[in-house]
């Protein structure tokens, strides 16, 4: 009698020390779903729109702004903006580009953090059909081109095309188009007129 | 000098007796006591002599070279009474043992209840204890490619998922210590988050006939478990340690187990293991930001009484993994140069264990409740709990912001968290007229929740399931017959076009069936014939995918409206085994209605990086059909051969073409020669493995960013062996993977665009098994 009794304790002890143990050491806290909210943290920042800012070198005055505009980002929605560059022949230019996301609000200019990160980004013009020359203003720390800064010397009349092309290039920037990651690559109809 | 003649003809007599007598073979074949059904995989061991085999398919065994004398022989069968029988061995001799099962000795205190093994009339394909030995240290993917029939898709040498017949993610079940895992699966680059050290016995059942198991095992299921946890009084454990050159890999795991004498029942098990592995090496060059750290443990507690037991079970798996930084690509563009380039831009890497970004973290966790009751003499039911948990980090090579400069707290770019929670009963019957069965139901709760950026939305998913299985067995045949009914509901939340934060609730519902028959003709030919149907519900991320794909350079749509997956199967395999020869050959054919996949829409998206291709989730009547062939031959004692082929064909009918990432022919050839065996060198073996692959030709037009790579030929070498130092045994697993550090790409790795396959490694394993305490051992004699 007395031993099914202590057997009985035995068998109690052994399952509530199971029990305890097993409420003891669990574990890592799962994320509270119900009712399943919107997510808490943003998207990272990406780019949606390009802006490239004429300054004609004889007028300073003369300030044209061309943008490539995607607001939702990658996917989605096609651009909503995407304006061919109208400029004039034989003269000459300050080209700025700058970057945005639009996905954010207030709107977050990116170009900035670009600059902040020169070392690890470069930016190339491939000019078609037209004759336009590109010289970088802007150096980064080792003495190699950012692209953010540039010269365009524009000769004759013509219809082409000029793709931008920002590369990421952390740790392996060598002033090639080929190294590193595209972040953005956009194709301008240009018209020189 | 009379008296020592003496003595030198009585040794020269007894000699001449002994080596008579200690030639003689000792055959025999475990049996249940129960049903005369033959055993297979059991243990036999005959104690005095320290010799242990595993019994075959037809639940044979035989220990060659035994003098004759008294032997106490122990067998153990999964499901069965250890038991010790008293044999007396004075000629070669064929015995059978009929063994009992646990559940008709309940009379007996000492006799702890034990889990009863419902076998299937499935084709199941298991890896040997030798086998896993020799892969501690893989992913479990690389550990699941000796199965034959099963591949890897592969991200890399580090991330490899398990592909059955050309199926894996949703449409292969993976069974973790009896629990479906749950994860993020739809993930081509996301590998089961199962530490490989915890399986102790691997087997994949194929077809898509597992009912049991789920409703969605399309290609099949892999079960991975634990050992089971000790019933006889003692603490033992055992230390792996292992060392691969490619990578400058190091993993370490230990386990300690026991029973006491004074609590009967009660057993007890930690484990933990330890791995970190730096940039994996090519022939020729290093593939940067390869490494991987991974921190696992469990535990698990029991309590068996006559009649009933509970269990728990406790398991957690960390991994952190670099992800081949030239494999990072931001648009088409920088595709196409990796591609004209050939090999990564930064080739001149060297090696490091640094892990930068892009990068994952993983983390799964596991808790397992389980308890059965044995309420009459051939019945047994089951309750089974698990809560899962599993997050996953995705961290893209990309400008880190302003705040996270400042702050120094990297915000994920793919951020998921998925909670599962699993019930489910079990009624198990044994032997009733030849009928042995199960009943069961089960049910799922799950939870995803993100943050950040968008790729699959939060959901709620509720599965109820409900299962028969009845299994009539007879010497030379078995017929089985089972039946599923799942309901799946999907309630999805996520942002619509408009921005708005919205849901939506799919209902999914299907029957899923089995019939399977087993014709034994004679002791060495087993005949296995199923068929039958599983579905599967579309997956959130096929439903309402929607933007970049980061890395592959596409933008994938999802479809909300999409139907379930129905496939209808038929495998048969035939196993033919005699003392010398083994083979397995198995043929199935899949017929899909509704098979999900990606499907190449000719259009390109504009965005700010340039245009990208569209793949939208689509639907289509399919087929995968193939064969395995598993071929052992003993040519003499030293000497034996090995051999695996294996052909999957798909077809997607809809397009008339090929179905994209199916593995291509491969075969296996091994030739192991095995030494003759002293007091303390033991299982002494060197095999030489080649595996030639071909090229996969058969793939759909224009819809892969590079054609795929050429065939290939590999080499291996391995040496094992035991060392016994006193009682002490220590094994040594030495081998040279790829030894001829040939360069080569497999068509089913996503880093072949990008990069060649790792080159050579030398790799040393070494398990030392542990016997800390022992108190004296009880075993009764059941036969004479």
């Amino acid at each position: 009698m007395r031993n099914e009794h202590m057997k009985k304790i035995k068998h109690t002890t052994v399952i509530s020390a199971l029990a305890i143990v097993t409420s003891l050491l669990s574990c890592k806290k799962d994320k509270d779903l119900s009712p399943l909210p919107a997510p808490v943290n943003n998207p990272p920042e990406v780019i949606t729109s390009l802006h490239l800012t004429f300054v004609d070198s004889s007028n300073i005055s003369s300030v044209q702004t061309f943008k490539f505009r995607d607001p939702d980002g990658d996917g989605g929605n096609p651009p909503v903006q995407r304006d061919t560059i109208k400029i004039s022949a034989n003269k000459t230019y300050s080209v700025s580009v700058s970057f945005f996301d639009e996905t954010k609000n207030p709107i977050a200019n990116i170009t900035n953090e670009i600059n902040n990160e020169k070392n690890d980004h470069q930016l190339f013009f491939n000019f078609s059909g037209v004759n336009v020359q590109s010289f970088y203003l802007d150096k980064d720390g080792n003495n190699l081109p950012i692209g953010l800064m540039n010269l365009w010397r524009v000769k004759a009349t013509s219809n082409g095309t000029v793709k931008v092309v920002l590369k990421h290039q952390p740790g392996i920037k060598n002033n090639s188009q080929s190294t590193g990651e595209s972040d953005a690559d956009v194709d301008f109809q240009l018209k020189i007129q | 000098m009379k008296f020592n003649l003496k003595i030198v003809i009585l040794v020269f007599i007894s000699c001449l007796a002994k080596a008579q007598t200690c030639n003689l073979s000792f055959r025999g074949c475990i049996a249940d006591a129960d049903n005369g059904e033959h055993l297979s995989f059991a243990i036999v061991k005959l104690v005095e002599l320290d010799k242990t085999l595993q019994t075959n398919t037809e639940g044979e065994f035989e220990f060659q070279k035994v003098c004759a004398g008294n032997y106490k022989l122990l067998v153990k069968h999964f499901g069965c009474r250890d038991t010790v029988y008293n044999v007396t061995i004075k000629n070669s001799k064929r015995i059978t043992f009929k063994l009992p099962h646990a559940a008709h000795n309940l009379n007996e205190i000492d006799i702890m209840d034990k889990r009863v093994e419902i076998k299937s009339t499935q084709t199941e394909s298991k890896l040997s204890a030798e086998e896993l030995e020799k892969l501690k240290g893989q992913t479990l993917g690389d550990v699941l490619k000796n199965v034959s029939g099963v591949t890897t898709l592969n991200t890399g040498g580090t991330i490899s998922k398990p592909m059955l017949h050309g199926m894996q993610g949703y449409r292969l079940l993976l069974l973790n210590n009896g629990i479906r895992q749950e994860g993020q699966q739809w993930g081509n680059e996301h590998a089961p988050e199962i530490d490989p050290f915890i399986a102790k016995r691997v087997s994949v059942i194929k077809g898509a006939n597992a009912i049991r198991y789920g409703s969605d095992a399309i290609a099949g299921v892999v079960l991975i478990q634990p050992n089971e946890l000790p019933d006889t009084a003692g603490i033992n454990g055992e230390i792996n340690l292992v060392g691969l050159s490619n990578g400058r890999t190091g993993a370490a795991n230990a386990m300690l187990e026991g029973s006491f004498s004074k609590i009967k029942g009660f057993a007890w098990r930690v484990q933990g293991s330890v791995k970190q592995s730096g940039n994996i090496k090519t022939p020729n060059y290093y593939i940067t930001n390869t490494g991987i750290k991974e921190f696992n443990y469990s535990y698990a507690l029991g309590y068996h009484r006559k009649k009933w037991g509970v269990e728990m079970y406790y398991s957690q798996f960390n991994t952190s993994i670099g992800i081949f930084r030239g494999s990072h690509i931001g648009n088409l563009t920088d595709l196409q140069n990796a591609l004209t380039r050939g090999k990564p831009f930064d080739s001149a890497a060297v090696f490091s264990y640094t892990i930068g970004r892009p990068n994952q973290e993983a983390t799964h966790e596991l808790i397992k409740g389980l308890a059965h009751y044995h309420f009459a003499s051939k019945w047994r039911l089951k309750l089974q709990y698990a809560w899962q948990y599993n997050a996953r980090k995705e961290f893209d090579l990309r400008r880190l912001t302003n705040e996270e400069k400042i702050t120094g707290i990297i915000n994920p770019d793919l951020d998921l968290y998925i909670t599962s929670q699993t019930v489910q009963s079990i009624l198990e019957h044994d032997n009733i007229n030849n009928f042995r069965g199960e009943f069961g139901t089960s049910y799922m709760y799950q939870e995803n929740v993100y943050q950040g950026r968008f790729f699959i939305p939060n959901y709620i998913a509720n599965s109820y399931g409900i299962y028969a299985t009845e299994r009539y067995v007879k010497p030379h045949f078995e017929a089985e017959l089972g039946v599923r009914y799942d309901v799946k509901d999907l309630q999805s939340y996520f942002y619509n076009s408009d921005k708005i934060w919205t849901n939506e609730k799919r209902i999914f519902n299907n029957l899923s069936y089995n019939l399977g028959l087993i014709f034994k003709p004679t002791q060495k030919l087993n005949l296995f014939v199923n068929g039958g149907s599983a579905w599967r519900a579309p997956a959130p991320n096929e439903l309402y995918s929607n933007g970049v794909h980061q890395g592959l350079a596409s933008i994938e749509r999802g479809d909300n409206l999409l139907k379930t997956e129905i496939c209808y199967n038929i495998t048969t395999s035939l196993i033919y085994q005699t003392t010398k020869l083994k083979l397995e050959a198995t043929a199935y054919h899949n017929q899909f209605q509704n098979f999900i996949y990606l499907n190449p829409t000719n259009t390109l998206e504009l965005t700010i990086r340039g245009a990208f291709p569209v793949f939208n989730y689509e639907q289509a009547n399919v087929r995968i059909s193939g064969i395995d062939l598993k071929g052992d031959y003993q040519i003499n004692k030293h000497l034996s051969m090995q051999s695996k082929v294996m052909f999957v064909r798909g077809f997607n009918k809809r397009i008339n073409d090929y179905l994209i990432y199916m593995p291509s022919d491969r075969a296996d050839l091994g030739i192991t020669y095995s030494l003759k065996e002293t007091t303390t060198i033991k299982k002494t073996k060197l095999q030489l493995i080649t595996q030639y692959v071909n090229k996969q030709w058969r793939v759909p037009q224009n819809t892969d960013f590079a054609p795929p790579p050429s065939s290939y030929y590999l080499v291996n070498a391995e040496l094992s062996t035991q060392v016994n130092f006193k009682k002490q045994p220590l094994c040594f697993h030495f081998s040279v993977v790829n030894l001829l550090n040939t360069v080569y790409r497999e068509y089913l790795d996503r880093f072949r665009y990008f990069t060649d396959a790792a080159g050579v490694s030398y790799n040393l394993r070494i398990t030392l098994p542990l016997n800390l305490y022992q108190p004296k051992n009880k075993t009764k004699d059941t036969t004479s």
